[in-house]
């Protein structure tokens, strides 16, 4: 309990953080994510000793993540008129655009990569799975 | 902030508040179980599933999408903190990282600049709005961070959240058959590709086809989050500012 405890308020106090050095700094950046760097930074510092102090709470909410976006993602369907001008494009865009996007981001890779030893047959084998 | 103190304006604002939470809470319980029975294949994410009975009752009782918005503030708010804790998980794969430095950075660099490109190249044709480009121009990263991209920016951060998530469900619906037309059999690529393009949506896909495409897409939806948040702002400012 106190480790949850302690780290809801690790993570909140680095947010907070994070929101302050970006307003200071005047850099368009989310705070969070500066927040994001900062506990990574911590964590390369004090090793495990951070980590099993923070896990629970970090992966309770990042376990839970989807919860969060019900509160846009409602909104969004309830003021659907609102974006239904750009349907064509958003179709296109999304249709499109994600399949040519993993295909030339797979055909790169596929060339770049060298071959891992013996990753072949397990691929071929747990595809099938 | 401003938003969780109007749940608070009244005892009516705050239980309705409650109310919707609470609707949301159970809503999402119920898409989980129903996703992991149908083994997270993309079309069932809760995001999909729980989503319609919460805006049929809406609907139903006639709620504005503004009274929605303030009384599930709350849950927004706890957005901050989850994007901190992203960093957890990249820790704990640091060695994967380090082990496979050149193809993580390689995937995570080309990705993050090829979704937002090719998106934004796709719908010049139609003349758009520039609030509709800056909310396409994330739509390949974690809508933890494509909602806050979308607000620095100038996007509209929920269509941002809406078109991250359809992303990945067509993006988890597409890549077995890439990877098979393709003929990748790397697990690494696999679980990368997915990652990079997919954020959550196709990790959870990489997480089904095993441990190491699961460990990959992890790192891969972070970084490339990661990436996305510190360049796209700084990119828009400079070509679209």
């Amino acid at each position: 309990m106190f480790d949850l405890l302690f780290g809801f308020a690790l993570l909140v106090g680095l947010q907070l953080a994070g929101d302050w050095l970006v307003t200071f700094l005047g850099i368009p950046f989310p705070g969070a994510v500066a927040g994001m760097l900062m506990l990574l930074a911590l964590l390369v510092l004090f090793g495990e000793r951070l980590l099993n102090r923070i896990a629970r709470a970090a992966d309770l909410l990042l376990r839970n993540l989807t919860l969060l976006f019900f509160g846009p993602v409602v909104a969004l369907v309830l003021d659907a008129g609102r974006f239904a001008p750009w349907a064509a494009p958003l179709a296109v865009a999304i249709g499109i655009g994600t399949p040519l996007a993993m295909i030339a981001l797979a055909l790169l890779l596929k060339f770049t990569v060298p071959p891992e030893a013996s990753a072949g047959d397990t691929a071929v084998r747990e595809e099938k799975s | 902030m401003s938003g969780v103190l109007a749940m608070f304006a009244s005892w009516q604002a705050f239980w309705f508040a409650v109310a919707c939470i609470a609707a949301c809470a159970m809503a999402y319980v119920a898409g989980q179980r129903l996703w992991l029975r149908l083994h997270h294949h993309p079309l069932a994410h809760p995001l999909v599933t729980a989503t319609v009975p919460l805006v049929l009752v809406l609907l139903f009782l006639g709620v504005p999408a503004a009274d929605w918005r303030a009384a599930t503030q709350l849950l927004y708010w706890l957005l901050g903190p989850t994007i901190v804790a992203i960093a957890v998980p990249v820790y704990r794969q640091r060695r994967t990282v380090l082990h496979s430095m050149k193809p993580v950075l390689t995937a995570v660099l080309a990705g993050a600049l090829i979704a937002p490109l090719l998106a934004i190249l796709l719908v010049l044709p139609f003349a758009p709005a520039r609030e509709l480009l800056l909310s396409l121009a994330p739509k390949s990263v974690t809508s933890a961070i494509a909602f806050p991209v979308a607000q620095i920016t100038g996007g509209n951060p929920e269509l941002a959240v809406g078109i991250v998530i359809i992303t990945g469900i067509v993006g988890g619906i597409v890549a077995p058959w890439i990877f098979a037309w393709l003929r990748i059999r790397d697990l690494r690529v696999m679980g990368l590709v997915l990652g990079v393009v997919a954020h959550a949506v196709g990790t959870a896909r990489a997480i089904e086809m095993g441990h190491k495409p699961g460990a990959f897409a992890g790192v891969a939806l972070a970084l490339t989050g990661l990436v996305t948040a510190l360049l796209l702002p700084l990119a828009v400012l400079l070509f679209a500012g």
